[in-house]
């Protein structure tokens, strides 16, 4: 069976019933690209299907992790897709495209417009994205990823202001994994919790969630082993499956992270 | 036979007086001189001025097709004493850095409302392009090659290989666009639809709750929502909650 029957076999055999779109906000640098492969996995791995649309393309992290060919040259189905350029025309059909084929297809997206918020916001409102996700029953999500910089946070106030970038699910991510060495999660995060803003935030329906470092995160990336492969026993590109180490710290922060949205009361959005 | 523009004194006069072409300058080479085509003007200042240098911005570039023919006159006047000086100034750069000069010169057309590095890209295509293509070009190095020629970007600023990639986009775009329109073929869509024609929309009911509602039982407090990440981070940081 040549590639492309692979592709058609599993489109046909699509049938999900939750069609999500989680669009990722806020500034570059904060973990948003690993949070969106955490998310993708999960989906996966849970049976559904999921496609990453990558428009970050200084740093293409979700290009490189689901690249459109395996080592022989076979296609891999739902891999990512990438805009042409980063000009704002090409963009915005390219969205379009990925976003007719989610809704004609039943696939999830979850796109990452690393810095890309005027690029968002410019295609929100041309389309009322809102209105169109809800017209044909897809759950939109929008993670805003947040680092220890107070920058981050203002930015992400600025956008939340923006009625344009707001949607009933509307996450903060506080993410432990990007915060610097010698600076303590406290450190880091407690000048934004004890924000007004913050708190204002929350009030008006944002959802906190925070999101604990994996160490072995570049263990696991090297090798090209994914957070559910490490789980499953599943080797890596040599043959080698993850050590005890490994298995244990991997599978300590996924469970970790499915308590905390669970907690959170929202596990129900994740693609 | 007397011949006044070989000594170049002769057609600057033809040019100041507005002589007709009935004198024995001929139009066509009375054009080129006044005009802004670097290419006739560049054959005539290495031929008369080869040692007369001097350090002044590139003209070759020059989007100046509007010009009166007084205002040319103008110009020509006040720059008769080197009336070459640019070109033989580019020149000697050539010379200079000759082991570095990677592009054949052409023509640079200007473009209207398109900057002197779109205009050069776009005189340059096959050249560039031919090197894009089998890597042997960077985009940081052909940033250097247009400064060399002396180019800048908006406002004066270093050119930088992003910014050159930018322009690069665009030209390449409009060259695509031309060719298309000059051989008739319709324009290459980048993105082909892949909806079917048999598809019609999902009709959902407004009603219908989405799937986070009908599972979160629990009222959302954004109080105990504080009050979690707050612990978490006191756990995170070894403080006691």
């Amino acid at each position: 069976m040549d590639g492309s029957e692979e592709l058609k076999k599993s489109v046909s055999g699509a049938g999900c019933a939750k069609v999500s779109l989680v669009a990722r906000g806020g500034r570059g640098r904060t973990g948003g690209s690993t949070g969106l492969d955490l998310w993708i996995q999960r989906g996966r791995y849970q049976g559904r299907r999921v496609k990453p649309l990558d428009g970050d393309l200084r740093s293409r992290t979700l290009s490189l992790l689901y690249p459109p060919v395996d080592e022989k040259k076979n296609p891999i189905p739902d891999a990512a897709s990438a805009p042409p350029t980063d000009e704002l025309p090409d963009i915005k059909a390219w969205l379009s495209s990925e976003f007719d084929s989610m809704v004609t297809e039943g696939v999830s997206r979850v796109l990452d417009l690393s810095g890309g918020d005027r690029v968002l916001q410019e295609y929100v409102r041309d389309l009322v994205l809102r209105e169109f996700c809800r017209d044909f029953g897809v759950d939109l999500m929008m993670p805003i990823f947040l680092g220890p910089e107070i920058e981050d946070f203002r930015h992400a106030m600025e956008m939340l202001r923006s009625d344009d970038l707001r949607c009933e699910r509307t996450v903060l991510v506080l993410n432990e994994g990007v915060i610097r060495h010698g600076q303590t999660t406290a450190g880091a995060f407690d000048p934004i919790v004890g924000h007004p803003d913050f708190k204002a935030v929350l009030r008006e329906g944002v959802r906190p969630v925070f999101l604990r470092r994996l160490t072995c995160l570049s263990a696991l990336r090297e090798r090209g082993l994914g957070f559910y492969d490490v789980i499953t026993d599943s080797p890596d590109r040599s043959g080698v499956k993850a050590s005890p180490t490994l298995y244990h710290m991997t599978r300590t922060w996924l469970d970790t992270f499915e308590r905390e949205w669970r907690e959170a009361g929202i596990a129900e959005w994740l693609p | 036979m007397r011949v006044p523009e070989a000594s170049g004194a002769g057609l600057r006069s033809a040019m100041r007086l507005g002589l007709p072409s009935g004198n024995c300058l001929s139009e066509s080479v009375r054009e080129a001189f006044g005009s802004p085509d670097q290419k006739h003007q560049r054959c005539i200042g290495a031929y008369r001025q080869p040692r007369r240098y001097r350090v002044v911005a590139p003209t070759c570039l020059r989007r100046d097709t509007d010009v009166t023919a007084t205002a040319r006159v103008s110009e020509f006047d006040a720059k008769k004493d080197t009336p070459f000086a640019e070109f033989v100034d580019s020149l000697s750069r050539m010379a200079e850095n000759g082991r570095t000069r990677s592009f054949r010169k052409r023509r640079v057309k200007p473009y209207r409302g398109r900057g002197d590095v779109y205009c050069w890209l776009r005189a340059h295509h096959a050249q560039v392009a031919a090197r894009l293509a089998t890597e042997e070009l960077s985009w940081a190095t052909l940033a250097e090659a247009l400064s060399r020629e002396g180019l800048r970007g908006r406002n004066g600023v270093e050119l930088t290989g992003r910014a050159v990639a930018q322009v690069w986009r665009r030209v390449s775009r409009d060259v695509e666009a031309e060719d298309a329109a000059r051989t008739g073929a319709p324009p290459k869509r980048k993105f082909p639809s892949r909806i079917s024609p048999d598809w019609r929309p999902r009709v959902v009911s407004p009603a219908q709750p989405s799937a986070g509602q009908d599972t979160s039982d629990a009222p959302y407090d954004p109080d105990e929502q504080l009050a979690r990440i707050r612990r978490i981070i006191a756990e995170r940081s070894g403080r006691k909650a």
